[in-house]
């Protein structure tokens, strides 16, 4: 465990060089790690080294590892604190109900509110950042350290979760597909069922740019030809005209879109994907890991939870 | 002498119940009472129902001993092949016809052309507030239409238990066994098969008479069934569908017309005879949305009225109730060029060919069910020609009330000329 915390640390001090402090901080520390190995592989060699013996050392090890975490993330939180702010970043376009401008221009939606809670449990300001273009974008900003955090209705995802931390979800959405009604009835004129053409989804199938949906598709549906648009409006107007038979992203974006214009119920059918789930977190630099604890038991204290249908209903202008 | 003045007075009482004027005030009367007082004429929806109940509580005897008599007999007669190649030949250019007639008013009139951006959304709304939001399981057995529509309507009109089908109000099944049952009959050679015939006939002569009662009180069932009916039909999609369900509405009305026109010259009989013969078949149809309701007062007016063959009638207006289903033929068309116009999808030659015998393919399969239960069929059409179904569907329920009067009493019409086509008329001499 210290081993890979260890390891961990390492390239962050050398690509870094304000954290070359800690690194000569850990050094010392190398050295009971070295030492527990050591016992490790003592223990294996030599059984009759006592198991309580091996034990204590570790939790010692441990303890000290622990005591280092805490001194470097109560650093951070420290600096946030003395700084007065905290940075924030989201998505530059527009994506109600989670963040957009409001009517005077201010910024507003459940992304911004959650932000701005945050900050004020902590005693200061919320800055939000929205320089990125798209959701990937945004993650990268925070990976470069840009930022301190980024609500952004963010998708946990494996790819993602390389990169940056993770908090526990505070939405959960299903996914979802918005068919172009007359292309699947094309797809269903050969006798297939609606389940069938799902399942086996070989059209024009598109997302959004630079969201998780582009893996998601991928690997749910390996045979289609995926278009990629860098404009969700773009994607919806393709897939009304029929360019492309289907898009695919969270069931809320999804059912509002003909929620809110029922006219479009008429040429486009929701289907959403009762297994499959899109959970949505606040995303910290790797080494934030106290800040994402901390924001982890700040979502936990909350009482005011989201899901899909209240949200649906919100969303019906 | 008490008793005499009575029956007098029962009579005229009879007579003034059954003239059609009588029956036109209770239309109207019904008609506005379900516009201005909905709930009251919800409330009133009982008594319609008991007529209904009490109408299709003779259906299912007189089916079965109707055929069963008929074919009895007619199956001695030698020409009973070329009778049944008649009514195929009939039915299949007449419904052709119908469908072709559908197809072109729907391709001159273009209901489902221009709706404008503000009905779209109300109608879009309709669909929303149905919640036809489809859910896939990615990993559960994956559910496949494999059922051949056409394929599953044969294997279903044979039944296991008649008994069974019987209770459940089969009539595609009732009648199948009844034919059965009928050739049998008429094939035995023992003498005593006449009594189990008389029977037979003396059970369906009783159920004309309670038939002919229930006619007494049509104006009555006809209020109480109207006003029960326009109250709850969904005013808003009806006005938004206006310019098809007018369109529909027109087609069967017109259709039905030719009918009678068709029935006239083949009679010929005068008009007020043939106007008579089909105002209680039409009337009880209308009011109940069935045409097999109709089906007693429809043997009667042909056969009573219109002096056709009565053993030919009875074989074959049963079978012709099931089989001539105009109304669903004009009206699967008609929306089926709706919803193409709907989706912008152009009709050429071939796809009015696919659409009309794909129509006439779905009537068939949706023969034994009546009212919204016909639509889905609607399947059969849209399939071959790519358009979807589901959403169309939902607008299709929502005006289904107002129009499905309309179809059933079409489909009794056609089935009446169709029989009428076949059967000869009788010996003036008898």
């Amino acid at each position: 465990m210290v081993g890979t915390m260890a390891l961990s640390i390492c390239p962050i001090a050398t690509v870094d060089p304000v954290r070359s402090m800690l690194i000569q901080k850990l050094i010392p520390k190398f050295i009971p790690c070295i030492a527990l190995c050591f016992t490790l592989s003592m223990g294996l060699f030599f059984p009759w080294i006592t198991n309580s013996a091996i034990a204590q050392t570790v939790d010692e090890t441990a303890n000290e590892a622990v005591t280092v975490a805490k001194l470097s993330s109560k650093s951070e939180i420290e600096k946030i604190k003395e700084r007065g702010k905290i940075s924030i970043a989201m998505v530059n376009k527009d994506n109600p109900p989670f963040f957009s401008n409001g009517p005077d221009g201010k910024l507003i939606g459940i992304d911004v509110d959650l932000g701005n809670a945050i900050a004020a449990s902590l005693g200061v300001q919320a800055e939000f950042l929205r320089n990125a273009k798209t959701f990937d974008e945004v993650i990268e900003t925070v990976y470069r350290g840009e930022s301190d955090l980024a609500i952004s209705k963010l998708a946990r995802s494996l790819p993602r979760a390389q990169k940056v931390l993770f908090s526990s979800p505070y939405l959960n959405f299903r996914q979802a597909l918005l068919f172009n009604r007359l292309a699947l009835a094309k797809e269903q004129s050969t006798g297939l069922s609606t389940d069938q053409v799902v399942k086996d989804f070989q059209g024009k199938l598109g997302v959004y740019a630079g969201s998780v949906y582009v893996q998601y598709a991928r690997k749910i549906f390996p045979k289609a030809t995926i278009v990629e648009f860098s404009q969700w409006q773009e994607a919806i107007d393709a897939v009304i005209s029929g360019q492309v038979t289907v898009l695919f992203r969270d069931e809320l974006e999804v059912r509002s879109i003909v929620l809110n214009k029922p006219e479009l119920a008429i040429k486009l059918r929701t289907v959403v994907l009762t297994d499959t789930s899109d959970t949505k977190g606040i995303v910290a630099s790797f080494e934030k890991y106290f800040l994402i604890e901390y924001i982890n038991l700040f979502l936990e204290t909350q009482d005011k939870k989201h899901d899909t249908n209240q949200l649906l209903n919100a969303s019906i202008k | 002498m008490i008793i005499s003045s009575f029956s007098k007075q029962a009579t005229r009482l009879s007579k003034l119940i059954g003239t059609p004027y009588l029956l036109i005030a209770s239309i109207i009367l019904g008609v506005t009472l379900g516009t201005l007082y909905p709930d009251f004429s919800k409330s009133i929806d009982f008594i319609g129902h008991i007529y209904v109940d009490l109408l299709k509580l003779c259906v299912l005897p007189i089916l079965f001993s109707a055929i069963c008599i008929s074919t009895a007999q007619l199956i001695t007669v030698p020409d009973s092949r070329k009778l049944i190649f008649k009514l195929v030949i009939v039915l299949l250019s007449t419904q052709f016809m119908a469908g072709t007639i559908a197809l072109f008013v729907g391709l001159i009139f273009q209901p489902g052309a221009g709706i404008n951006e503000k009905a779209l959304a109300s109608l879009g709304g309709q669909i929303n507030v149905s919640g036809i939001n489809y859910e896939v399981t990615l990993n559960s057995p994956t559910k496949i239409d494999t059922e051949n529509p056409i394929l599953s309507l044969i294997s279903s009109t044979v039944p296991s238990n008649i008994f069974e089908s019987l209770s459940e109000s089969r009539s595609l099944q009732v009648v199948f066994f009844s034919i059965l049952f009928g050739v049998a009959l008429g094939l035995l050679k023992s003498t005593s098969k006449s009594r189990v015939l008389l029977a037979l006939e003396e059970i369906y002569s009783s159920f004309r008479i309670i038939i002919k009662w229930l006619t007494t009180i049509l104006p009555l069932g006809l209020f109480s069934l109207i006003a029960s009916q326009i109250a709850k039909t969904g005013f808003v999609t009806i006005v938004l569908m206006g310019k098809f369900v007018i369109v529909s509405a027109m087609t069967l009305i017109a259709i039905y017309v030719l009918n009678i026109v068709l029935l006239w010259i083949r009679s010929g009989e005068s008009l007020r005879t043939v106007l008579l013969s089909s105002k209680e078949y039409s009337m009880i149809t209308m009011a109940t949305s069935n045409s097999s309701a109709g089906m007693p007062s429809a043997i009667y007016g042909l056969t009573e009225t219109l002096k056709f063959d009565p053993q030919i009638i009875n074989a074959v207006l049963p079978i012709s109730i099931i089989a001539f289903r105009y109304g669903v033929v004009t009206y699967f068309t008609l929306v089926t060029v709706f919803a193409a116009q709907l989706y912008g999808v152009t009709i050429g030659f071939n796809e009015g060919i696919l659409i009309i015998i794909g129509s006439m393919f779905a009537a068939v399969a949706s023969s034994g069910s009546a009212g919204v239960a016909t639509l889905p069929a609607l399947e059969i059409v849209f399939k071959p020609i790519a358009l979807p179904l589901d959403s169309v569907l939902v607008l299709l329920i929502a005006i289904d009330p107002m129009l499905n009067p309309l179809r059933a009493t079409t489909n009794i019409s056609a089935a009446v000329v169709g029989s009428s086509l076949i059967a000869p008329l009788r010996d003036p001499k008898d």
